[in-house]
């Protein structure tokens, strides 16, 4: 990866600071720069630890050295001079201002961890199975990648991506803990059997001298039927590792996967390219399922009530009322769960009177095809997000917020 | 100031002079059966000790050629060349004429190799190393006891020990387990491979001997001080064995119960933490940490008492903060039990994830305390420069960067970055190996004299010290800079750009092995011709350096009564020690 001298990001100019996210210390430390803006504040982070950590050892070594030279036996003879065995103000000295340091660590690594995991409204969703001993990305209108590139001593999965614009992950395993790390931006989340995660990134801009994808590249370019993909011949990309990152086995250093960031307009080519047409969308499939099994209590008109919560008010609204007091929000393990245990969160008003689905009576892949349906008629999501789990051909007006 | 009142004898072997005066602990018997025999049904907290020394250091030395292994395995990443599988070190070592055919079979040998390694350190290295070797040692004769509070519960729990030991080695030979030290289900309650079941319970076994030592020190500390040693009075190593004990008490069931749990869902398939039986994977981690992270506790605080003690006696100098060091020990045991959650930033929930980083860094803060203690007892000290004074300062260095490196991954946003990857390897080497097993080195090396009676080659001792320093720094250093820049831990290979680092840092495991390899070889010339040691070489004031060197079978020939602290340098003269060496201006009423 080409190290990227676009280093707008604080308000704070200076070779000083560009030092935190480029240049030779962070480089050692990281190889190249983040390949997010997120990525980039880790960096600051890290790199602010690093010296933080450089500053007090050296002074703290420093001391000890010279304590040992001074006071060694040879010069100071069998008996130590008198001394005290306290200080108090030092030793207060030194309590408090290393907790003070302390707490700003703590404040600093809690909003980014925040900034991480919570991503835009617009985010366009993956979702990602993880396996013994391979990665799926799962596009919003349901097709994944056939594109591999060769990663140590496996050719593994290439998932494409667009520049500039945030992508959110939703993962999950379909056995044992695995985990998704991107090296490059510095994120990572377990993927657990029973439970979503989620990660989000927004890849900067492209560098200038990115290099071009060609055939030797990506082979479908040219080996593709109708040349599907020969658009991308020519297209700059910058290639990410991601890399499996909680021990699940024999091939667990072989779990790999490549992360390809291309400009957004490439990528929606792609995503049009790899999805089969004669094929339900995902929404459609969803709804084919919501109305054999889920519509006698659950409706999709605005403003209807009926024996459960509509729908329209479900997907991405943020204080879903709970039974009880709290809220919830309405995110995918919401809904997993409550499909799978409905008695666990109850709507506020709504009866506990739900049938729970498990997987031999509704499958995962059924119940994420009813989240694209959802995804489709709630009020929480936006246009771009409702055309891509309909397969609603993408046009060239502005995409709604 | 008077010291302790014993013996008149002057002579360092046991057996003339004074009366009851009982032979040395090591004195063999009538025969070669009936020391063995002798050995076998001890009751002694000084052979127990010794048994348990010699267990924990062979051990060490196993586990420790698994490393060597698994960084040999290291040095070229796994590739197919013309159809065949390359790089895979270990494979030819494991099935030798064999061809790989698939990185499977040769990656399953690595897993296991570093599972094993993994697990035989932690349970039965680093857990029981300092506490049951010389905690066992030292803690009866530095308060003036005879014994611990219970010797046979003692004996018990060294065969515990060795059961829990010889079940794990059972495991071992019936092809072992690739499940990673820590079991993470749903993998480890799944897995057809190995030995799991046995592994486990292996553990499970050794959790109890740990508990008993732990209740028997409690005890001990509590009940049998001799008098005039108040609580403020004990030397720090008592202190901290005490804290230890503490924890292994109240933290080490939670293990077993865990354990526990894991075999009857893996034998009768229960749905605890299994999600396709209705269990929850992240549960098993919840239990299973919540000993874990205690566990490091029982590790490095023991550790932190010998370089206490350590550090007092080789600089003659009374510790800075006696008390902050005695609170901060049972501080950071209480705290200890808080943190658990900050394994499992990436699999928890954010609510949960955020008060566990906040907790983290509270554990830091008398941690952080007790260097800035120790450095400040070097002010105005009168430093021997010997190896176990070497050691205490390798432990500063070590201990200090592998603290520092918790900061990053306490802070949420970097350990998003971090987790799972080799800066935790190198973070957790770093206090681990730099923290518990150098102040181990240093309290042998302190020790060695009272223990065996016989001094150790000092230059052997100084040499074997910068080896292991160097080569420590070299394997471990590398590491940080391999997780910042995208390896992830527990890999049987990697992709080409990481190359260099491996091998630097299996380069520096070799120059390990050649710096423990040359105090081995110190040690065992020690015990076969080494100098007769004095009964107090260091001018130590604490009460271990009054009985003999070794000590004899009842530790003192009186109940010992305590009229100094057990730092004061500046006001009294070292039991055994000539007035002549030790001037002091105050020189009043001292016996010797």
């Amino acid at each position: 990866m080409s190290g990227s001298t676009d280093i707008q990001n604080f308000d704070t100019p200076g070779a000083l600071l560009a030092s935190m996210t480029d240049g030779f210390w962070h480089n050692l430390w990281f190889r190249a720069p983040a390949g997010t803006k997120n990525g980039e504040a880790t960096d600051w982070m890290g790199m602010w630890l690093w010296w933080f950590c450089v500053a007090w050892f050296v002074v703290l070594m420093a001391i000890m050295f010279y304590f040992v030279i001074r006071y060694r036996r040879s010069r100071v003879g069998p008996v130590a001079p008198a001394s005290s065995a306290h200080n108090t103000p030092i030793e207060l000295a030194w309590t408090v201002i290393p907790s003070l340091f302390l707490v700003f660590m703590f404040f600093k690594g809690f909003w980014g961890y925040i900034d991480n995991i919570v991503a835009p409204a617009h985010a366009t969703e993956i979702k990602v199975e993880a396996a013994k001993w391979s990665w799926r990305f799962i596009y919003p209108t349901g097709a994944e990648s056939r594109s591999t590139k060769e990663l140590g001593s496996a050719f593994q999965r290439v998932f494409y991506v667009p520049e500039g614009k945030p992508v959110q992950l939703r993962i999950k395993s379909a056995d044992v803990m695995h985990a998704l790390w991107i090296p490059d931006f510095r994120i990572k989340a377990d993927a657990l059997p029973n439970r979503y995660t989620t990660l989000w990134f927004e890849s900067k801009p492209l560098p200038a001298d990115a290099p071009k994808l060609n055939a030797d590249v990506d082979p479908l370019i040219k080996t593709a039927a109708k040349e599907k993909f020969k658009f991308l011949d020519g297209v700059p990309y910058q290639d990410h590792w991601l890399f499996c990152a909680e021990y699940c086995g024999e091939a667990h250093s072989e779990m790999a996967a490549t992360v390809r960031v291309v400009p957004a307009d490439m990528y929606k080519k792609w995503l049009d390219a790899i999805t089969d047409k004669s094929d339900l969308a995902p929404a459609e499939y969803g709804k084919t399922i919501y109305q054999a099994q889920c519509s006698s209590c659950h409706s999709v008109d605005e403003g209807k009530t009926n024996t459960g919560p509509n729908w329209t008010e479900l997907w991405g609204n943020p204080s879903i009322p709970l039974a009880g007091g709290g809220t919830a929000v309405g995110d995918a393990n919401y809904v997993r769960e409550s499909v799978r245990d409905p008695a666990a969160k109850i709507h506020a008003g709504f009866p506990n009177s739900m049938t729970p689905f498990p997987a031999a009576s509704l499958s995962d892949d059924q119940l994420e095809a009813i989240m694209a349906y959802m995804k489709y008629v709630s009020k929480f999501t936006t246009q771009e997000v409702k055309d891509e789990v309909m397969r609603v051909p993408a046009t060239d007006a502005a995409p709604a917020k | 100031m008077t010291t302790v009142d014993t013996s008149k004898s002057g002579g360092a072997h046991g057996g003339h002079g004074g009366h009851g005066h009982h032979g040395s602990y090591l004195e063999p018997r009538s025969s070669f059966l009936a020391t063995i025999w002798d050995w076998a049904t001890t009751v002694d907290h000084k052979k127990i000790g010794v048994m348990y020394l010699f267990a924990v250091l062979f051990l060490f030395f196993v586990a420790g050629v698994l490393a060597l292994m698994v960084r040999t395995e290291l040095l070229t990443p796994v590739r197919f060349v013309d159809g065949k599988v390359v790089g895979q070190e270990l494979f030819s070592l494991f099935y030798p004429g064999e061809e790989a055919t698939s990185v499977n079979k040769g990656n399953t040998v690595y897993n296991r190799i570093f599972t094993l390694h993994g697990a035989i350190m932690v349970f039965m290295v680093i857990v029981p190393s300092i506490p049951s070797s010389l905690g066992n040692f030292f803690l009866p004769l530095m308060i003036g006891a005879k014994d611990v509070a219970f010797p046979k519960l003692n004996l018990l729990s060294w065969y515990i020990y060795v059961i829990g030991s010889l079940f794990g080695i059972a495991a071992i030979t019936q092809g072992g387990v690739e499940t990673g030290w820590t079991f993470y289900t749903p993998y480890s309650s799944n897995t057809d491979f190995g030995q799991v079941t046995l592994m486990v319970l292996a553990a499970f076994i050794l959790g109890f001997s740990s508990i008993l030592t732990g209740l028997n020190f409690v005890v001990t500390v509590h009940k049998l001080r001799a008098p005039g040693m108040g609580w403020f009075d004990m030397p720090l190593f008592v202190w901290a064995t005490y804290a230890t004990a503490i924890i292994q008490v109240l933290a080490t069931p939670v293990i077993g119960i865990t354990l526990l749990l894991l075999c009857l869902e893996r034998v009768f398939k229960i749905g605890i933490f299994d999600p396709a039986l209705g269990g929850d994977p992240v549960l098993y981690q919840h239990f299973f940490w919540f000993y874990s992270h205690p566990v490091v506790y029982v590790m490095i605080l023991p550790g932190m008492g010998i370089i206490s003690d350590v550090l007092a006696v080789q600089s003659r100098k009374h510790i800075f903060g006696y008390k902050a060091i005695a609170f901060s020990s049972l501080g950071i045991a209480a705290v200890s039990f808080l943190v658990w959650g900050h394994h499992m930033f990436t699999s928890m929930g954010e609510i949960a994830s955020v008060v566990f980083s906040g907790l983290t860094f509270l554990v830091a803060i008398p941690t952080a305390v007790k260097v800035f203690n120790w450095i400040s007892t070097l002010y105005k000290g009168t430093i021997a420069l010997n190896t176990p004074m070497l050691y205490v300062l390798i432990f500063l260095f070590l201990f200090s960067i592998g603290g520092l490196t918790g900061l990053p991954l306490a802070t949420m946003s970097t350990d998003m970055h971090l987790h799972d990857t080799y800066f935790v390897v190198a973070h957790f080497h770093y206090v681990m190996m730099g923290g518990t097993i150098m102040a181990l080195m240093a309290g042998l090396h302190h020790w060695w004299p009272k223990m065996f009676g016989r001094m150790y080659n000092e230059f052997g001792g100084m040499v074997g010290a910068i080896l292991v320093f160097v080569g420590f720094n070299v394997t471990f250093f590398t590491q940080f800079f391999l997780g910042t820049q995208g390896m992830p831990r527990r890999y049987a290979s990697y992709v080409t750009e990481f190359q260099t680092l491996h091998q630097i840092s299996t380069v520096g495991s070799f120059i390990l092995l050649l710096g423990f390899l040359v105090h081995l070889f110190v040690f065992i010339h020690s015990l076969m011709a080494g100098a007769k040691a004095p009964k107090n070489p260091w001018g130590g004031l604490t009460l271990e350096w009054v009985a003999d060197s070794p000590p004899e079978t009842h530790n003192f020939p009186h109940e010992p009564l305590v009229k100094n602290g057990p730092y004061d340098f500046e006001s009294t003269v070292p039991p055994h020690w000539d007035p002549k060496d030790y001037p002091l201006e105050n020189a009043g009423a001292h016996k010797h």
